[in-house]
């Protein structure tokens, strides 16, 4: 989004503002879900947000960029019609706090020359075909698993992985700095790749 | 091996922060010298970064041609308001 796009939205320009509207959807929505019971709730966030952004368009003085300052909009929408604290919470300690292992301590050796080692061969995924890696399936298994996150978890692995997005532009959204973001991506991705491994190399019962 | 050495259960806690180029040069170079003699931590490395490129290819969400309609009447309604000719 470029100056010459807000002009022209604040003009009444209703291309550039239906172009909008279409190019940020699936981020609003993804980020709406995290909030909403249901999908048409998550719609109505969003329709919500954009009223209030079109209230607040003259006043946008454009400090962040037009696609943060929107989603800063929505999460507080969302948030709020949810019952939640609507302004950006502070971070969260109980996602941080407690034990937390990346992968199960029984998988690595305590004793021997090698304390603290695999004891088993990992899967090797260098070999996954792309087409493996974009199919309707595990491409669920990836909604599924990011859909089970714990809350703060969900908001910082949706914008940072699944959106693409800047950990500057994670901190004006969700107000996490970067050490706690990191800390909340670590523990999402960890969990979002055993599931992945869960489906491609079923843990074999004995 | 580096003055500092890694243990496996250790190295697979520092991924993310590797990536997000995050860790003190003796650390990455701990990582560094580790990866190439431990066939478990680079593969468990290159599921991380797997799992990193499967998240980036989640599908967009369309937008519902009824929910995008209404937008547009809004916006109609806010430009009769706002917008001076």
């Amino acid at each position: 989004m470029t100056d010459v796009d807000l002009h022209a939205l604040r003009r009444g320009d209703e291309r550039a503002y239906r172009a909008m509207v279409k190019e940020y959807h699936s981020a609003l929505f993804r980020l709406a879900l995290i909030y909403s019971p249901s999908r048409a709730i998550a719609e109505e966030a969003v329709q919500e947000t954009w009223l209030a952004v079109l209230r607040g368009l003259e006043g946008f003085e454009g400090k962040s960029s037009l696609r943060t300052w929107i989603c800063r909009i929505l999460v507080n929408v969302a948030r709020r019609r949810a019952g939640l604290e609507s302004r950006t919470l502070p971070f969260s300690v109980l996602e941080t706090e407690g034990e937390f292992a990346a992968v199960s301590p029984d998988l690595f050796t305590r004793t021997g020359p090698w304390p603290g080692h695999w004891k088993a061969e990992t899967d090797d995924w260098s070999r996954l075909p792309e087409d493996k890696l974009l199919s309707r399936e595990l491409q669920d298994v990836v909604t599924d698993a990011v859909a089970q996150l714990p809350r703060t978890q969900r908001e910082v692995i949706t914008l940072r992985d699944i959106e693409g997005w800047s950990a500057a532009e994670v901190f004006e959204v969700l107000g996490i700095q970067d050490g706690n973001q990191r800390v909340l991506l670590h523990r999402a991705r960890s969990r979002v790749r055993q599931l992945l491994q869960d489906y491609l190399a079923p843990p074999v019962l004995n | 091996m580096n003055m500092k050495s890694i243990d496996c259960i250790d190295l697979v806690e520092l991924v993310t922060d590797a990536l997000e180029d995050a860790l003190d040069n003796e650390t990455l170079l701990s990582i560094l010298d580790h990866l190439p003699f431990c066939k478990g931590c680079d593969d468990y490395f290159n599921q991380v970064l797997v799992t990193v490129k499967a998240l980036s290819q989640q599908p967009a969400t369309t937008i519902p041609p009824r929910l995008e309609a209404s937008l547009m009447k809004l916006y109609r309604e806010w430009a009769e308001r706002s917008v001076v000719a």
